[in-house]
């Protein structure tokens, strides 16, 4: 590259030849992101994962926190977060709503109420959101799945207490979603017609064993989850098949998470939020603690009893402070 | 020319591109580096220890399987669990308190989401089994005829039959203190109650320290058995820590400092050299709660209560019991006179008293004491904690709502409470 600059400046080049130089630029810069597009890989994510080395020790920054809206309140106990559509969507748990915030920060509206028909809450948990845009609020104590629109309007009920128990932690990838079902202790996969696929773990304290899990993430083969009342993180792949566990560092027997809830994965790091000490552990892919953010309190950076976790192509990490009533937000 | 200055600016757009990456770069190394000491792995764990008990410590008893009995004892897998409730130099509370409100820790489990304990929101375990306490509510869309003990919203004094006024006094030492879960429960076990109940409530233990209990016969030093297990007080054996609150013993009326040991749980205290002459011990016997849990967080879960809890609720609503008990007959009272509702006595005949929950106390040698746990719940009660709990025997006839709007934490709603035991049913007016 420095050669072919040193000609151009040098003897300079024919304006036909440079012009060809640029287009063929844009060929295949286009033509790449055509592929990533079609195989539906985040170019950042793309690169960090592929790169021999991870972000660092450098801290994500805290950018703001969201307490709800003037107009509608405060939020009460919130549970989870998303980000899609360009809206962040929190599960307003206390209320028994959905909070919807745009991407500063701002209130652009909410859904949902109490109750235990289609499309009302009695304990709104998990969200998510599919490529169509569709959000997903499982609830956990009325044991079903709503889907609704980008606005809030109801669509359908997914998956209802037939298959469902105590339904946690939501996420969906290549359209498979994701279910944590809390009483069921086990992962329920299901296609986004609410068809289940896969089961993955069972009830109990060993290996590949699960108790009480309250959210799951996925990153490309891995299926991330939050065994919480095993105070660890198991992973599997994507076929239910047991990977490695996360919380013991270099073969402690005490794990660092106690009561672990969300987690999110991003440029190479795992972000879990261990509730009950108030801080969100980062993790380097060996399962090794790079940093941790929040700490028990009431300042910006301080976190009260954080639960839900979600983390956007941008790296942005939200997370919801459930004891602080907010939602603090943090750029990776 | 052209060529020239179109070279140029490519270069120098190029320059400009890797300056500012530069300087991006440098900002980030800039903030680079964890912050050593923020996360628990850099602290040590607290011992395991699998046969030492701590009868009215910190912990308790080590339990190798936490769901079986109480999941509070495995402190010792993370120190800083305690973190949670406790801050070491920036506490707002004493005992290193944190929060004005513990509530939304203890509802970090207990508000349904783990599933192998309690959940108190709701009032059920895992398998949907109901609790005897009741549920604090909240889940569930309009009037359901909620009532409960409103933790995290009221001080102590809010309670009704207390000291309204808030100030410490004989009757408790807490009154201006917010109403927690931590008001009735204790986290750690200490005094080893039924439910982790609280072994100073309101203060009323600390309040009735035994300031001096003499023995003279230094051969077998257990100081009333019927008192054990005592509070921890500070180190005992320190001058520094004035006696008005604390542990202490003295042997012919010196302080010992050295040279003994105490058994908080049976109240002995052992020298390493037998003393002569008398052996005095200022000493907190803590609130005793007794019952039995079989079956624990099973779908059979049955709970027996047994000694202790007309004394407990009555240390706030001390109007309504504890020290100036009703018979219906007579005016009762520390704080305002009423005539009350008689309580403490065994129902040993009378009409069927379904649906209400009568303890075993042998200490009283009563198998059917009549105590507020026979009318009312710990927690609270709704609607739809009734409709479930009218599985159980007893309901007959009876419908679950509440016409007077608040269900008073009742078992039962409306006057069934009452019915049970006294059945008046239909007026006669032969007599």
């Amino acid at each position: 590259m420095a050669g072919i600059i040193m000609e151009i400046v040098q003897k300079g080049w024919p304006i036909s030849r440079i012009k060809k130089f640029i287009y063929l630029g844009f060929l295949l810069v286009a033509a790449i992101f055509t592929v990533l597009y079609i195989v539906k890989t985040n170019p950042i994510n793309y690169v960090s994962d592929k790169l021999p080395f991870t972000l660092g020790n450098e801290k994500p920054r805290f950018l703001f926190s969201i307490y709800g809206s003037g107009m509608n309140g405060g939020l009460s106990k919130p549970m989870d977060v998303t980000f899609v559509n360009d809206r962040i969507y929190i599960t307003d748990t206390g209320n028994k709503r959905v909070q919807i915030f745009d991407r500063s920060g701002n209130s652009v509206g909410l859904f949902g109420k109490a109750g235990n028909k289609a499309g009302e809450f009695k304990f709104p948990y998990g969200i998510t959101g599919d490529s169509e845009g569709l959000i997903y609020v499982s609830d956990m104590r009325n044991a079903n799945i709503s889907v609704f629109d980008r606005a809030g309007s109801f669509v359908k009920i997914l998956a209802d207490n037939k298959q469902l128990n105590k339904p946690g932690g939501l996420y969906i990838s290549e359209n498979r979603l994701y279910v944590s079902d809390i009483a069921e202790s086990k992962v329920k996969v299901f296609d986004l017609n609410g068809k289940k696929l896969l089961e993955i773990g069972k009830a109990g304290r060993g290996k590949e064993e699960l108790n009480s899990p309250n959210s799951v993430s996925v990153e490309g083969n891995r299926v991330y989850i939050s065994d919480s009342g095993n105070d660890r993180v198991q992973v599997f792949d994507t076929e239910g098949k047991y990977i490695n566990t996360l919380g013991f560092e270099n073969n402690s027997k005490t794990s660092m998470f106690v009561n672990p809830r969300g987690i999110g994965v991003s440029g190479g790091r795992v972000f879990v939020a261990s509730k009950v000490t108030s801080y969100v552990f980062a993790l380097d892919q060996n399962g090794q603690k790079i940093f941790t953010l929040g700490g028990m309190g009431q300042e910006d950076e301080n976190l009260a009893l954080p639960n839900g976790m979600f983390i956007d192509e941008e790296g942005r990490i939200y997370i919801v402070d459930s004891a602080n009533q907010r939602l603090v937000v943090y750029q990776n | 020319m052209k060529l020239t200055r179109l070279s140029l600016i490519l270069t120098l757009s190029l320059a400009l591109v890797m300056a500012i990456s530069t300087a991006a770069f440098a900002a980030q190394a800039i903030d680079s580096g964890p912050v050593k000491g923020d996360g628990r792995s850099d602290y040590a764990a607290t011992p395991k220890n699998t046969t030492t008990t701590y009868p009215g410590g910190i912990y308790l008893e080590y339990d190798a399987n936490g769901v079986a009995k109480d999941i509070h004892s495995n402190y010792q897998r993370n120190t800083d669990a305690c973190a949670s409730c406790h801050a070491t130099h920036t506490a707002v509370g004493a005992s290193l308190l944190q929060w004005a409100n513990v509530t939304d820790t203890c509802n970090a489990c207990h508000d349904g989401t783990i599933t192998t304990t309690y959940d108190v929101v709701y009032g059920d375990f895992a398998n949907g089994t109901r609790t005897y306490g009741g549920l604090f509510g909240g889940t569930t869309e309009g009037p359901n005829s909620l009532s409960k003990h409103n933790v995290g919203e009221v001080n102590i004094a809010a309670a009704p039959g207390g000291n309204s006024a808030g100030k410490a006094d004989g009757f408790g030492s807490e009154w201006g203190k917010s109403f927690e879960c931590s008001s009735c429960h204790t986290p750690h076990g200490q005094g080893r109650n039924f439910r982790i109940l609280h072994p100073d409530v309101n203060g009323l233990a600390t309040i009735n320290r035994v300031k001096g209990e003499t023995l003279t016969s230094p051969d077998n030093l257990v100081f009333s058995s019927l008192k054990a297990p005592w509070l921890y007080g500070r180190p005992y054996n320190s001058s520094n820590f004035s006696d008005s609150t604390h542990t202490a013993v003295y042997v012919n009326g010196v302080k010992q400092l050295t040279g003994f040991s105490i058994d908080y749980k049976t109240g002995k205290v052992t020298f390493t050299s037998p003393p002569t002459g008398t052996v005095t011990a200022w000493y907190v016997p803590s609130f005793k709660v007794t019952g039995d849990v079989a079956n624990k967080l099973t779908a059979n879960e049955k709970v027996t209560y047994k000694e202790g809890f007309n004394e407990f609720c009555g240390a706030c609503h001390t109007d309504y019991a504890a020290l100036t008990r009703g018979d219906g007959k007579r005016l009762t009272g520390v704080y305002q006179e009423a005539y009350r509702h008689a309580f403490g006595f065994n129902y040993s005949s009378g009409p069927n008293k379904k649906g209400l929950v009568f303890s075993n106390n042998a200490a009283k040698s009563m198998t059917n004491e009549f105590t507020c746990m026979t009318c009312h719940v710990a927690h609270g009660a709704d609607q739809t904690w009734w409709t479930d709990w009218k599985t159980k025997s007893g309901w007959e006839g009876i419908v679950s709502g509440e016409n007077a709007g608040s269900s008073a934490l009742k078992r039962l709603p409306n006057m069934a409470t009452c019915e049970s035991c006294h059945e008046k049913g239909k007026g006669d007016y032969t007599y």
